[in-house]
């Protein structure tokens, strides 16, 4: 377990800042508790600092899994944001997508959204933008990229997808080996 | 210009020592070889055409060659005295069968069934028959096991002697190739090279034994080694592909190796930095906003302070509660109202402070 190179940190915050924007200092500076980033096996963890202090008495291959795991770097050295970051991703994104009760099963079995299963979407939304998904009671399902701004997202025939699903939360089913 | 051409009839070969003329192969290089080939191919043939001939069935002239003249070098190494097996070293020493001394080996042995002298190996040789094949005495002392056959015992025994005695050849052979220097390269050894690549050692041959491959790490560096070698300029003239000084591209800690790195204070700092270097799309002005701004606007757009239009007033609001659990579950009320369309003010950003 070690803190990120500047390089990582760079391609980590590029990632995130695409789903939850300028927010992305929320996570770094808290207010209730300092919270740091550290790489372990390849996955970036995202823990509070009492809790690193703490993990440093158990060796690399003692040490499973610490705090939250937000993703995890690929062998060339990108970044892949995974479904453990949602309770992140869907507090501090700016725009939101909130799917009818219709396509929400679909949508967890990881299908796109169709326009015809959009609820509602936040204004300003650009094309290609990070968003989290929610159903209509406001439970997080996961997160996804708009492939519409709000205003195509209006016209347009409903077979349409309108949001591609990138995570969801029935891959703690469905990738249940590969999400630590 | 005679004493020059020497004949080897035994390999059809004529060969002709006289200098060439400069002069006239510059003429004409063609027409200069053609002309001395012509010449000594008819001395050859008519040379040859002299020696004793007879002739075939089928009318075909058949000409008795001499003995070839010309010694040639060796196509192959010398052939390695194999090293004695360790049953014929056993054998030697103690003195047994053929290794006792004054005995020889006799071809003939009488056969008492048929009255006569057979030999003891290869054709009409005689035949051992064991007249108890059918049966099986029970030995007193050796346990047999309940519920086996000692016939198949038997075959199954005599199958095993023969599978040990084909892998302990198998081993002379090996050995015998390991004295003469043949490369063990993982081929069994009764698949035999037909044909030594290297001298062995000892022989004053510039070429070098090829390492033995070693199924290990080290083995297979060492053959990585040769195969860097093994290019023009041997190894010095591309030194771009070097393969053994490949690194791995992906970045990681030991970039940062020499920046100073201490506590969790210096960290969350340089975190901020990094991630204010980052440009985010909000920085610049959202036009699809400006644009519905400007439309709710009664009167059309005061262009005159645009800047006071983009900037919505700074509300003091607090940062989201980091309560545990999944975010949304904490806010009041159940299921908000259906909105038919796309507008809605529900999803509250944080704007730019």
């Amino acid at each position: 377990m070690r803190p990120l190179s500047d390089q990582e940190t760079k391609t980590l915050f590029e990632k995130l800042s695409k789903y939850i924007g300028r927010n992305l200092k929320y996570m770094i500076d808290r207010e209730d508790e300092k919270y740091c980033f550290r790489l372990h096996n390849d996955r970036v963890y995202y823990v509070s600092e009492r809790l690193v202090k703490a993990a440093g008495c158990f060796g690399r291959k003692e040490i499973l899994s610490i705090g939250q795991c937000l993703g995890k770097f690929s062998k060339s050295g990108k970044f892949r944001l995974q479904i453990t970051a949602l309770e992140y991703i869907a507090r501090y994104a700016p725009h939101k997508i909130w799917i009818k009760p219709t396509i929400e099963q679909s949508f967890l079995y990881g299908n796109h959204v169709m326009k015809s299963g959009l609820g509602r979407i936040t204004d300003d939304t650009e094309r290609y933008e990070g968003v989290a998904v929610f159903n209509m009671a406001d439970l997080p399902l996961g997160f996804g990229i708009t492939s519409k701004s709000t205003l195509e997202c209006r016209t347009g025939t409903s077979g349409d997808i309108v949001a591609f699903n990138q995570a969801d939360v029935g891959q703690y089913l469905r990738d249940e080996e590969t999400l630590i | 210009m005679m004493s020059s051409i020497s004949l080897d009839l035994g390999l059809t070969a004529i060969s002709d020592i006289t200098p060439i003329d400069r002069d006239e192969l510059k003429a004409n290089v063609e027409d200069y070889f053609l002309a001395v080939t012509t010449k000594n191919m008819q001395i050859l043939l008519s040379v040859l055409l002299k020696l004793p001939k007879e002739t075939d069935d089928t009318g075909n002239v058949i000409v008795t060659l001499p003995k070839p003249i010309t010694r040639l070098p060796r196509a192959k190494p010398v052939p390695v005295e194999p090293e004695p097996t360790r049953w014929e070293k056993f054998a030697k020493q103690k003195q047994i069968g053929k290794f006792a001394k004054g005995q020889k080996r006799e071809r003939l042995v009488f056969d008492e069934t048929d009255q006569q002298w057979k030999p003891k190996w290869g054709r009409n040789k005689i035949t051992k028959v064991d007249p108890q094949d059918h049966i099986i005495e029970h030995q007193a002392g050796v346990k047999v096991k309940p519920g086996e056959d000692p016939f198949e015992a038997r075959d199954l025994a005599k199958r095993e002697s023969k599978q040990k005695q084909k892998e302990r050849e198998e081993e002379n052979i090996k050995r015998t190739m390991k004295k003469a220097g043949v490369p063990n390269r993982g081929v069994p050894a009764s698949v035999a090279l037909p044909t030594v690549l290297f001298p062995s050692a000892g022989s004053t041959s510039k070429y070098q034994k090829p390492p033995s491959v070693e199924a290990s790490e080290a083995g297979v560096n060492k053959m990585l080694k040769l195969a860097e070698l093994s290019t023009r300029g041997r190894g010095l003239v591309d030194p771009t592909r070097q393969l053994t000084k490949q690194k791995r591209t992906k970045p990681g800690f030991s970039e940062d190796k020499g920046k100073k790195r201490s506590g969790f204070d210096d960290e969350k700092e340089r975190n901020l930095r990094i991630a204010m270097g980052l440009g985010f799309k909000e920085d610049g002005v959202n036009d699809s906003k400006a644009g519905r701004m400007a439309h709710k606007m009664d009167g059309g757009l005061d262009t005159s302070d645009l800047g006071s239009l983009l900037e919505k007033p700074k509300k003091k609001k607090s940062q989201p509660k980091h309560t545990r659990g999944i975010a949304g579950m904490n806010k009041k009320g159940g299921r908000r109202g259906h909105s038919g369309g796309s507008k809605s003010n529900s999803g509250k950003t944080m704007k730019k402070h």
